[in-house]
């Protein structure tokens, strides 16, 4: 235990100025979290008898509601934006952590110092991603928490357990984003050897291979999709992708059917037809317009393994650096 | 060259980098155990990449080495067990202090004798407390050579340290090393380009140049093998131009005065040098 304390103070010691900076930032987010998820609870606590979300031209909302709803999204509104892009402290903190752990003993020098004292190449870097994987862990954590909390907030009729409201945006993926760029960013700095070149590298590198994972989720998301219709309430469900299906049974993507030319009379629940008769009468549909979405109570489900795929891409990611480690020169 | 009490080992070793230039070309050396053997040459004589080989920072194109017998690419966990190594720029943490740097030497192995290394830097009064960074380049020099002696490894390999460093620095530096080998019975291989300091401080010398070995003897026996002659001599070894501006000539055998150490690797270095224009040629 005295050892283990020992090493968490020296490798604190040896990358104290962006840890702190990246510390102060992410107190700074959570911060403003705190407040925006205050005066969201507080209007909607305020205000009981007022649903923000219910449609005003089809019900009507007792007085002092509009004043209310009105403060309420200009609220909402910040907050999304807020959330909406906090994604990036993810991949911010991952990059910023990870680059040095390797890089910087190379640049510096003090690699001839590391891999003489320590027998083992890979134990030394298995401890300093471990200190990495913790630092980032510890920091996104907290931001993970907090995005789901200011989620809440702005959802107040939704269980976001159960839905795919902010979906990406929030929770422990971003966590995840984070193991994704520390990976990045480990095995870009060993490859060069140098951190601006690295940092550098490892913002597109991370960008391509985001790309990727999220590509190779949505695939995988696809095959356990279900059909369904605007007809009936789907809650928050993740909107997979959507097509036609035609009376013989043929499904075609949207593109495929209305690629040609062709028009179709669509009645309100989603099936087409050839002409407006046909349409009003609902005789002889030609098709079915469908939309494929995974129901949000897979919400926890679906995360969880897109974060594992996210931070195993991650881990992947280290294996190759410490290939590279063991292998290269201190220069 | 291979001898049962050699703790370093190279044979037929060659080593060309991606550029295509050969930094070594063909070394066969057998450095036997204690003392403190000097390797000396010029810039890109292959000194640096000689050393990186044995700590298996650099991987040889042909040939192989060897560490107290133990080839260090192939096992280099049980070669590094062996050596102690202080590098060319002796490069310590930024956010560290000197006490810092003990503590992580002995995170990093755990066999490492931080009171000894301890008390070494403070006979220097190097101050415990000091970043790593702020202290002089004599006393960062210094603390690589307390991390490195901290080891305690039966082998030492310094790779120029004391190229940087003033003269008193340089005195000091060797002192403590004379010290700590003689002291230890290690063996202790100085790399170098600063002839009057391995004379002080050196047992045997290994020089070094166009990546091959041109000379390796004990001090006193190459310095009793060779003389300097004013003339042109048929066992010359190399000739070079003396301070005054005339040329003259290192020999084996007798000659018209006793030669200096440096007029040794001097005969040694230009014979290296003749050689690389008559191959060219």
């Amino acid at each position: 235990m005295k050892g283990l304390v020992a090493w968490a103070r020296l490798s604190f010691a040896q990358q104290r100025w962006e840890i702190l900076l990246l510390a102060l930032g992410v107190a700074v987010a959570i911060g403003l979290m705190l407040w925006m998820t205050s005066q969201l609870l507080g209007i909607t606590a305020a205000y009981p008898e007022c649903d923000f979300f219910l449609d005003e031209d089809q019900v009507a909302l007792p007085p002092g509601c509009d004043s209310a709803s009105q403060v309420f999204f200009g609220l909402y509104s910040n907050a999304e934006i807020f959330l909406r892009n906090g994604w990036l402290f993810g991949f911010g903190v991952g990059l910023i952590v990870g680059i040095p752990l390797v890089a910087r003993d190379i640049e510096h020098g003090t690699a001839h110092l590391a891999w003489t004292l320590d027998r083992s190449r890979t134990r030394w870097l298995l401890r300093r991603i471990a200190f990495g994987v913790l630092v980032v862990a510890v920091l996104l954590a907290g931001l993970a928490i907090m995005t789901d909390v200011l989620g809440a907030a702005m959802q107040p009729n939704d269980d976001l357990d159960r839905s795919f409201h902010f979906e990406g945006n929030r929770g422990v993926i971003i966590v995840a984003r984070g193991i994704l760029a520390l990976g990045v960013g480990l095995l870009v700095g060993a490859v060069l050897g140098r951190q601006l070149p690295a940092l550098l590298l490892g913002l597109i590198v991370t960008g391509l291979l985001y790309a990727a994972v999220t590509l190779a989720i949505g695939r995988w998301n696809e095959t356990e999709a279900v059909e369904a219709w605007y007809d009936r309430d789907l809650g928050a469900p993740l909107f997979v992708g959507s097509g036609v299906r035609l009376a013989s049974g043929e499904r075609l993507s949207m593109a495929e059917f209305y690629g040609d030319g062709s028009e179709a009379f669509q009645s309100e629940d989603g099936q087409l037809y050839a002409t407006a008769a046909d349409a009003d009468a609902k005789r002889d549909p030609i098709g079915q317009e469908y939309i494929l979405v995974i129901p949000g109570e897979r919400y926890p489900q679906i995360m969880a393994r897109a974060s594992l795929v996210t931070a195993g891409a991650g881990v992947l990611l280290m294996i190759g650096a410490a290939m590279v480690t063991s292998r290269r020169r201190p220069t | 060259m291979k001898e049962a009490d050699s703790v370093l080992e190279a044979s037929a070793l060659a080593k060309r980098y991606r550029r295509g230039v050969w930094a070594l070309a063909g070394i066969d050396l057998a450095i036997p155990r204690g003392g403190i053997t000097a390797l000396v040459g010029p810039n890109a004589a292959g000194k640096s990449t000689l050393i990186k080989t044995w700590v298996g920072f650099e991987k040889p194109t042909r040939g192989s080495v060897r560490v107290a017998g133990i080839d260090p690419w192939k096992d280099r966990s049980a070669a590094l067990a062996h050596l102690g190594y202080v590098p060319q720029s002796p490069a310590l943490y930024d956010g560290l202090s000197v006490e810092d740097h003990l503590d992580l030497a002995r995170q990093l192995r755990p066999s490492f004798d931080r009171e000894y290394a301890r008390n070494r830097l403070a006979q220097l009064d190097i101050p415990a407390d000091r970043g790593g960074r702020d202290l002089s380049g004599g006393q960062q020099a210094q603390v690589a050579l307390a991390l490195a002696l901290g080891t305690r490894a039966p082998i030492l390999l310094l790779d120029e340290p004391l190229a940087s460093l003033d003269p008193l620095a340089r005195r000091e530096f060797l002192h403590v090393l004379t010290d700590a080998v003689r002291g230890d019975g290690a063996t202790a291989l100085l790399s170098s380009h600063i002839v009057t300091d391995v004379e002080q401080a050196c047992d045997r010398l290994i020089v070094l140049g166009v990546g091959r070995v041109l000379l390796h003897d004990t001090v006193a026996d190459a310095m009793a093998a060779h003389a300097i002659s004013s003339t042109e001599h048929p066992n010359a070894v190399g000739s070079f131009g003396a301070p005054d501006g005339s040329r003259i000539w290192l020999v084996r055998g007798t000659g018209d005065r006793p030669a200096t150490l440096d007029e040794v690797v001097l005969g040694y270095l230009a014979s290296g040098r003749t050689e690389r224009r008559e191959s060219a040629a």
